[in-house]
This record gives C-alpha cells, structure tokens and sequence, in this order.
C-alpha cells in the first residue's frame, strides 16, 4: 500500500509537524501502558479532525462513524509504534485517511454507482436546491471528485501526495478536482 | 488566448498557481481584457476559500467513543485471557465441557426462539443475570430477541463465573470493566428504541450491543477453555 504523507501545502490547512508536545507524550505513554483514561483524553482531542476527514470523504455519517471507530481500535493497537516523531494529531490523521483510502477501495463498485447517480442528477439539473452549503455540497459529489476535494482543497495534501496514498495518476486526480470545483461552484455560486 | 475564454483547467491551474511563469502572465492579460473570465475565476476563487475556511474538525457522536472503549476493553480481556493457576485436569474438562455444551445449548435457544418468536414469557428480570432491575418490556419482535439474548447472557455469565476463581484478578477486572461499558451502550440503545421504536438504526445498535456482549463472553471463555 502506499504511504500517506502529512498535508503540506497550505498553511492553514496543514498538519502541525511538530514532534509531541510534554503533555501529549505523557498521555501516550500511559495509554501505550493500557490506561483507556489517557486514551481517551488523546481521542477527545483528535477525533473531530479524523471524524471531519471520514464524514467529507464518505458522505455517509453512520459510515463516517464506523470509520471513525475503526481508527481509533486501529490507533489502540498501533500506540507501540508510534514514537514522537511527529505530532500526534499528525500520525492519527494519517491513519484516518488510509483507513478512508482502504474503504473507498473495497467499496468501489458501489462508489462508481453512486458516482453515477450523482453526475446524472447534477447533469440534468435535478437539484431542487441551487445554493447549499458546503458541507452539503460537498457531500453530494461523485466519489472521485469529492476525495479530490476534500484531499486536496480542505485537508492541504499536494496531487503528488494524493497519486501516492490512493495509487491513481496526478493527472486523474487533477481532472477530479476541476470537476469538483466546477460542480460546487455550479451548486454554491 | 485573445478572443476565446480560457480553458477550466488552465484558469483551475493559474488559481492554484500551478502554471509556469509564461503561461500565468499570459492567462493574467486575457484576464485583464475579459469579464467573463474573471467572473468565474472569482467564483472559483471563491469555492476554494470555502474549502479553506472549512472547519477542520466536526463533534463526533458521543456513542462512537462508547464503542471504541468497548472494543480496546474486549481485545485487553482477551489478550490477558489466561487462568490464574492451572487447576486438575479433570476439573479443566469438566468446566470445558460444561462450557461447550452450554454454548451450543444457548445457540440453539436463541436461534429457536428467534426464528418461531414465541418464547415463554419469562420475566425480563429474571433473564439479567440477577441486577434487580425490571426492565420495560421492548415492543414486538424485539422482545423476543431480547429474552433470548438475555438467556444465553445469563448462561454465559452462569459458567464465567463458576470458573471465575481460576481466572487472573486483571482479567476479570478488565472483563467487568467492559462488560459495564457494553451494558451502558445497550441501556442506551434500549432506551431510545423505547422512545422511537421504528428506528431501525437503534434496533441494530441494540442489536450490535447484545451481540457485542454474547461475543465477549463466548471469546472469554473459549479462551479461558484454551490455555
């Protein structure tokens, strides 16, 4: 599998890279020695960032869950590997999009019917609702375009991050992102 | 360039300011000299600033980290599923026997019960493993789930217990600990599926729950079984 890679591009979107801080690195030490306390205090502070990546790139808020449930058990049994190099939030994040990545993977089939679905209603101008926030807009994109989106507008990953972590060409994913620009303009302006 | 509007991927390029300096400063005078184009480089422009300004992070629901602890709890008992002490081999066979058959029996009553739905009308108090606590029968054909489920629990509670001096002090703690945290989840499940009994999401939470509970207690003692 590919290895993902900390957002860069833009500033404010961009991971903090700076290694864990004191207090970070105390409560991964208890949680690595089994304290869910601890754990818990880790996940109160990066799960609405793992749940925003799950909820945007899926555009199912009961899958969105279980993704977000399915990281954190993966973070849980991964704690030992995880050695301060980087911030917490950071490794947790990368962890969440691949977890994204892989389900998007085995679900492809599905992913290009609802695709489908989704072009069809935009192309013939079925949308009831012109101007729809983004989140909802968002949500009412093709898969392809929408990972793009997200990947890439929202979370600050770079196309040649993006070609990395998902195995697809730049220059697909460029085309995802312009359709995705051109339909949420067409949806939000 | 002069008298047709740029291409949406040039114009997506030169608002990314992925376009080499030749190409950009070009796009920049058409810009100059069309309206139209720089009507919608704004409206791209503008998309882009709401990805920016996107919230980074959304408030998960509480039930999400419920399950998760559920779940770290339930692979720490089994991975600290050892007997604190051996016991006579003779003993062991028994209580493995006893155990099989037990799950083997509660599989099968729950699956009958289950399929015909006319269960006897046990007390639901009765079937929670001695907490005292009556609850409000569930409407339909969940409550005949529900005593099912109940029976195997209690039944696999029964036999845990019985073997529960042979088992690590930490175990039983982290078993207990989960256990509560599964019960807290089903009581909540069970509680919203009181006030929306239609929901169909709830009644699979309440679903999972159960199941998530019969699981852990068959994994604890067919690991307890194995060493």
């Amino acid at each position: 599998m590919a290895t993902a890679l900390a957002p860069t591009r833009s500033p404010v979107r961009m991971t903090n890279p700076a290694p864990a801080s004191p207090g970070e690195h105390e409560l991964v030490a208890q949680a690595k020695r089994g304290d869910v306390g601890a754990f818990e205090a880790l996940y109160r502070a990066t799960s609405g960032r793992v749940f925003a990546v799950c909820l945007r790139m899926t555009a199912d808020r009961e899958r969105a869950t279980e993704l977000l449930q399915d990281v954190f058990v993966k973070v849980w049994e991964k704690l030992g590997t995880f050695r301060g190099e980087s911030a917490f939030a950071s490794w947790v994040h990368r962890m969440a999009v691949n977890t994204v990545l892989e389900n998007r993977r085995k679900d492809t089939r599905r992913e290009s019917g609802e695709s489908n679905a989704a072009i069809d209603d935009l192309v013939d101008g079925n949308l009831i609702e012109r101007r729809l926030d983004l989140e909802a807009a968002v949500a009412k994109l093709p898969a392809g375009a929408r990972r793009a989106f997200v990947l890439h507008d929202i979370e600050g990953y770079k196309h040649s991050e993006i070609a990395r972590m998902t195995g697809l060409a730049e220059g697909t994913l460029r085309a995802q992102l312009h359709r995705a620009r051109q339909l949420l303009m067409e949806m939000l302006t | 360039m002069k008298s047709e509007h740029l291409d949406w991927a040039l114009l997506n390029d030169y608002a990314d300011g992925a376009l080499a300096p030749l190409s950009s400063a070009a796009a920049a005078r058409h810009l100059d000299e069309c309206a139209e184009c720089r009507e919608t480089l704004s409206r791209l422009r503008s998309v882009m600033a709401s990805a920016t300004s996107a919230p980074r992070s959304l408030d998960a629901p509480e039930s999400a980290w419920h399950a998760i602890r559920a779940e770290i709890e339930h692979r720490k008992v089994v991975a600290l599923g050892t007997p604190q002490t051996g016991g006579s081999g003779r003993s062991m066979f028994r209580v493995a026997a006893a155990a099989v058959v037990l799950v083997a029996a509660s599989s099968l009553a729950t699956a009958l019960v289950i399929r015909r739905g006319d269960a006897p009308e046990v007390p639901i108090a009765s079937a929670t493993g001695g907490a005292g606590v009556q609850l409000v029968a569930l409407p339909g054909a969940m409550r005949n789930a529900e005593r099912a489920y109940l029976a195997t629990v209690d039944e696999l509670t029964a036999a845990l217990n019985e073997s529960r001096d042979r088992l690590a002090p930490e175990t039983v703690s982290a078993l207990e600990r989960s256990l509560t945290i599964i019960d807290q989840a089903i009581a909540e499940a069970r509680e919203a599926l009181l006030n929306d009994p239609a929901n169909q999401m709830v009644r699979d939470l309440l679903r999972k729950g159960y199941e998530h509970k019969v699981d852990l207690l068959r994994r604890t003692t067919a690991r307890f079984l194995e060493t």
